[in-house]
């Protein structure tokens, strides 16, 4: 069924390191047929929503963000997201080198859907970005009044 | 550090034990689920009882279903984000209903993700396989604790 889906959503990247950001595209099409939005910082990402928000951009199927940013960390872009009055539209998860329990933990009370630890090696990385293609751009309906949702007027089952 | 687990939400024992059987990160082992067919054996793993005792550690993930006899999927979902400690646990609704009001309200009651529970063994594999690759494999394992 995932051809009933019109067009495929990006994956939005948001780090301010310039070869993380390369390094993560190319793995990721690798991985993924997904396209790939790099942003460098949460001023960028907030920008992204509103134009998201108003109709010039498609609302992306996931969002990894670096948490050790300058000037807007990620947590202070999750809360900025959250400021905006409703839940955020499209999942979140953060993408750091910490893998310190409390990052986490702190990651998913200010909104975050999820955390993974940012893999130094090649192969480790590549195997994080396929599990969030096999999960997030494969598997999870978006929510229907974004406008990405590919099964309308499916009927009420199980 | 507690072992992983996964409370799946369904009242149906088949599809209960097909996740049993099939929530195995790639070349990994499969993680040990818990099984509750309504709200009262979810409730009674997840959240203290009425001395305020805990009921031990929290699972990494919950697979939820929405169409449960009596207490449904989302009146669940909502008692568990009203839960300090569980507001933030992983829970990723897995139901054969992709109607637009049951995706929306899901995910406006603080569903983590929705996917559309599978139809055959083939979608089984691969619908169980991608969810234990992120929640069991890739992603940090989270406490509330």
């Amino acid at each position: 069924m995932n051809g009933s889906k019109p067009q495929r959503p990006p994956m939005l990247y948001v780090d301010d390191s310039a070869s993380d950001r390369a390094l993560v595209a190319h793995l990721w099409s690798e991985v993924s047929d997904a396209p790939l939005v790099a942003l460098e910082g949460g001023e960028d990402l907030l920008d992204y929503v509103e134009r998201c928000a108003v109709g010039e951009e498609v609302w992306p199927a996931l969002c990894l963000l670096d948490l050790n940013m300058a000037p807007m960390n990620g947590l202070e872009t999750l809360d900025a997201i959250g400021d905006r009055g409703r839940s955020c539209p499209f999942p979140i998860v953060v993408f750091s080198t910490s893998s310190r329990p409390e990052d986490a933990r702190d990651c998913m009370t200010h909104g975050a859907r999820g955390y993974l630890v940012k893999e130094i090696d090649l192969k480790g990385l590549r195997r994080t970005l396929a599990a969030c293609h096999g999960f997030w751009i494969d598997l999870v309906e978006p929510p229907p009044s974004n406008g990405l949702a590919g099964n309308e007027g499916s009927s009420t089952a199980d | 550090m507690p072992a992983q687990w996964v409370l799946v939400v369904d009242d149906n024992l088949a599809d209960a034990r097909l996740a049993q059987k099939l929530l195995a990160p790639s070349g990994g082992p499969t993680v040990a689920c818990e099984h509750a067919r309504s709200a009262a054996e979810a409730y009674a793993r997840l959240l203290p009882d009425g001395e305020g005792r805990a009921p031990g550690d929290p699972p990494s993930l919950i697979l939820l279903d929405l169409s449960l006899p009596g207490t449904g999927g989302l009146e669940i979902l909502e008692v568990l984000r009203a839960d300090p400690g569980l507001r933030s646990l992983p829970t990723v609704i897995l139901s054969s209903s992709l109607a637009p009001a049951d995706v929306e309200a899901a995910y406006r009651l603080g569903a983590t993700a929705y996917v559309r529970k599978p139809a055959n063994l083939e979608e089984a594999r691969r619908i169980f396989r991608g969810i234990a690759d992120f929640w069991l494999g890739a992603s940090l394992r989270w406490r509330t604790a």
